[in-house]
């Protein structure tokens, strides 16, 4: 009997160790629709994170990825993809704000925030560090300086 | 807590056990938890007691799970009792959200508590917002439907949620969006899309006015594109007649108009974009007696520069739904690297100007409150204007910098509601970010603001060291100097490690609105200890 519990206990958390990234539509700055299984199908490890407009330690994470991107390009094929929960009040910000930083990685929208909420993400910034598969490897809950190499030596593995 | 969402999810993972490895390599589980918590203390120079509970929490304890196109979920919040800031009505602990859900190509349909977006939000949006306390999800049942890629279909029914419980008006509606263009090669996009909503609200009304609009109902058209580097997109709703608690049961219609056009250079060198709104009888509740904005079933924030520094947050805009009109322009400019104004590692250069009016209108007598005339005119009241310029510069790899300048009108009278005058302010902040070690940084937050009016000039700093463990440690103090001389101070640290962020501070906070994510809520002032914990699984 309590080995029956037990099994019946590992099942569930067997999949919590297998978390992926769940298929939600985002759209592009423009307003096109996206849906996001579509970035685990082309191979390569990503990187996402989750920012804002108005969060100046996402901005602060997300110059350090562009500052990056070059040593990046060389040593890891991954995808850089930032993923923005600005609102209609700040919504108008997105494009002009990477256009200001001049991000060279992708940026979309998660307009009504609902692929942050089917990560159960609550504060942001919040980075995850994806394998080829689709499955979440790395959460960062906060950005403090650093975590740019500490990511990149991650994915080196991948 | 993984013991607990495995309990909750173990029969879902059984009956998908039987059916082989697959299940478990297409099903995907996470779960969270948050929990805020503070023990208030009496602060005596202040004269402010402490409440009668000394200690509040409020928790949410999520779980998701997805098998191909299925997804279930639950969301669990516990207030005892809730933080000071929100409203006393959240209390207890309930099960809030429970949702079943299925996906494929072209069909979407969410059976429970779910959450939606027409367009801009101006005429419908369920969200939440959870540090300002604001969770509107619909109980009921969600459509999208995709018959063909340049078509999308929508549809909503049910209860919007108000507090613990549900409101009593029901809400049903439906939206459409086609894109006749969307093409996007070289870096190049051309994109239109059209749409159209339709949100109906019913409440039953059980007074004595036999012409009481218990039946609301809002129409909306909207347009979005961009053609290589220009943008541009607007929306119009038009709302029956609506009386409720917060316009004084006025029976007036509602009318929102937005308006935005952009330019942005190809290499990202300069931008400009400029923003229109005008609101009138403007919110859009879902339960008409309703005195707090947790009610609303459409979204107008402010339209204005969201500030994430200590004092200019003292005066934010307050939107005033019932009848607003103004705009916000922003421009940037990008010096590129090794030029005379770039540097070495270049130089951006941010402007940002929002101005925002009462309607052109005049008080009548009639049921209506009030009519505005000339639509597109701007009345003798001014709410609200604010100019920031931003220059962000990088001077040595180790050091950068981010200067502020604010200049802002802030009408107390209409904003805070009561005699209080205006206030004109002209703030300068200073941003200091020295690496020290390749991976420590220290980062100092400089602030001073001159104020004409209310409690005079401020000044303000915070500091805070990160380290490369996950540590941070911080501590700030804005102080009216001039008039209560009054400290807030906040001290505390940080600590994120893999899926877990712990902080912990102490200190007093200010009376005074406080926005986070878009939205203003007025938070009393406290003076006491804070621990924030959260789990991602």
């Amino acid at each position: 009997m309590r080995s029956l519990l037990l099994t019946l206990l590992l099942i569930p958390m067997s999949l919590l160790a297998q978390e992926k990234l769940p298929a939600v539509v985002i759209k592009s700055i423009a307003g096109k629709e996206i849906n996001t299984e579509t970035f685990y199908n082309s191979d390569v490890p990503l990187v996402i994170s989750f920012w804002a407009t108005w969060c100046k330690p996402c901005l602060q994470e997300l110059d350090a990825f562009n500052d990056l991107t070059e040593t990046w390009k060389k040593e890891t094929p991954a995808r850089i993809i930032a993923i923005s929960i600005d609102d209609s009040r700040t919504a108008a910000g997105i494009k002009k704000t990477a256009g200001l930083h001049d991000w060279s990685f992708e940026v979309f929208w998660d307009q009504n925030q609902d692929l942050k909420r089917a990560l159960n993400i609550s504060l942001i910034p919040h980075t995850l560090v994806i394998d080829k598969k689709g499955v979440i490897i790395k959460r960062y809950t906060a950005y403090v300086p650093g975590n740019e190499e500490n990511i990149l030596a991650i994915l080196k593995t991948l | 807590m993984r013991v607990l969402l495995s309990s909750v999810l173990l029969s879902l993972s059984f009956s998908g056990f039987t059916q082989g490895k697959s299940f478990f390599k297409e099903s995907k589980l996470n779960g969270s938890l948050e929990t805020s918590n503070q023990y208030y203390l009496d602060n005596k120079r202040g004269n402010i007691l402490a409440p009668e509970k000394r200690f509040a929490s409020n928790t949410y304890l999520t779980a998701n799970y997805q098998y191909k196109g299925f997804r279930a979920g639950i969301q669990f919040e516990g207030y005892n009792p809730a933080l000071q800031g929100f409203p006393t009505r959240y209390e207890g602990n309930k099960l809030v959200r429970r949702f079943v859900r299925y996906t494929n190509k072209k069909i979407d349909v969410h059976l429970g508590n779910f959450f939606e977006q027409f367009g801009n939000g101006l005429i419908f949006r369920a969200f939440e917002e959870r540090s300002l306390g604001l969770d509107n999800n619909i109980d009921g049942l969600g459509i999208r439907f995709t018959p063909v890629k340049s078509l999308k279909i929508k549809a909503i029914a049910g209860r919007p949620r108000t507090f613990m419980e549900r409101s009593p008006g029901e809400v049903m509606g439906g939206d459409i969006e086609w894109s006749p263009l969307n093409r996007e090669s070289d870096g190049k996009t051309q994109l239109l899309q059209l749409g159209a909503s339709y949100v109906k609200r019913f409440m039953r009304y059980y007074g004595a006015d036999p012409n009481f609009p218990q039946q609301v109902n809002a129409f909306a058209a909207r347009f979005n594109g961009e053609y290589n580097a220009i943008n541009f997109s607007g929306e119009w709703v038009h709302k029956s007649i609506e009386a409720n608690f917060q316009n004084d049961y006025i029976k007036k219609k509602g009318l929102i108009l937005f308006l935005k056009a952009g330019w942005q250079d190809p290499t990202n060198r300069m931008g400009a974009q400029v923003q229109f709104r005008r609101l009138e009888n403007a919110d859009y509740k879902g339960n008409f007696n309703s005195s707090d904005a947790v009610a609303s079933i459409n979204y107008t924030p402010a339209l204005t520069r969201q500030h994430t520094n200590l004092l200019a947050n003292i005066y934010p805009h307050a939107i005033q739904s019932i009848g607003e009109i103004g705009g916000m322009v922003d421009f940037f400019i990008r010096f590129k690297k090794n030029t005379p104004l770039g540097g070495k590692y270049g130089t951006r250069v941010d402007l940002n100007y929002s101005n925002y009016h009462a309607l052109d209108s005049i008080r009548v007598t009639t049921g209506a409150g009030f009519i505005s005339k000339r639509t597109l005119a701007f009345g003798k009241t001014k709410f609200f204007r604010d100019f920031n310029l931003i220059i962000d510069k990088r001077w040595t790899k180790n050091y950068k910098t981010l200067a502020t300048l604010i200049n802002l009108f802030y009408n107390r009278t209409i904003l805070q509601g009561g005699p209080f005058g205006e206030v004109r302010a002209t703030l300068v902040v200073t941003d200091h970010y020295i690496k020290i070690k390749k991976k420590n940084q220290l980062r100092i937050n400089a602030e001073h603001m001159w104020v004409n009016g209310d409690e005079q000039n401020w000044a303000g700093l915070l500091t805070e060291w990160s380290f490369p463990n996950g540590l941070s440690l911080f501590a700030s103090d804005m102080t009216n100097y001039q008039s209560y001389k009054m400290h807030y101070y906040n001290v505390g640290f940080a600590l994120s490690k893999n899926k877990q962020r712990i902080q912990l501070s102490a200190g007093q906070q200010r009376a005074g609105l406080l926005c986070v994510g878009g939205i203003c809520r007025f938070v009393p002032s406290y003076n006491g200890f804070s621990l924030n914990y959260t789990l991602n699984l």
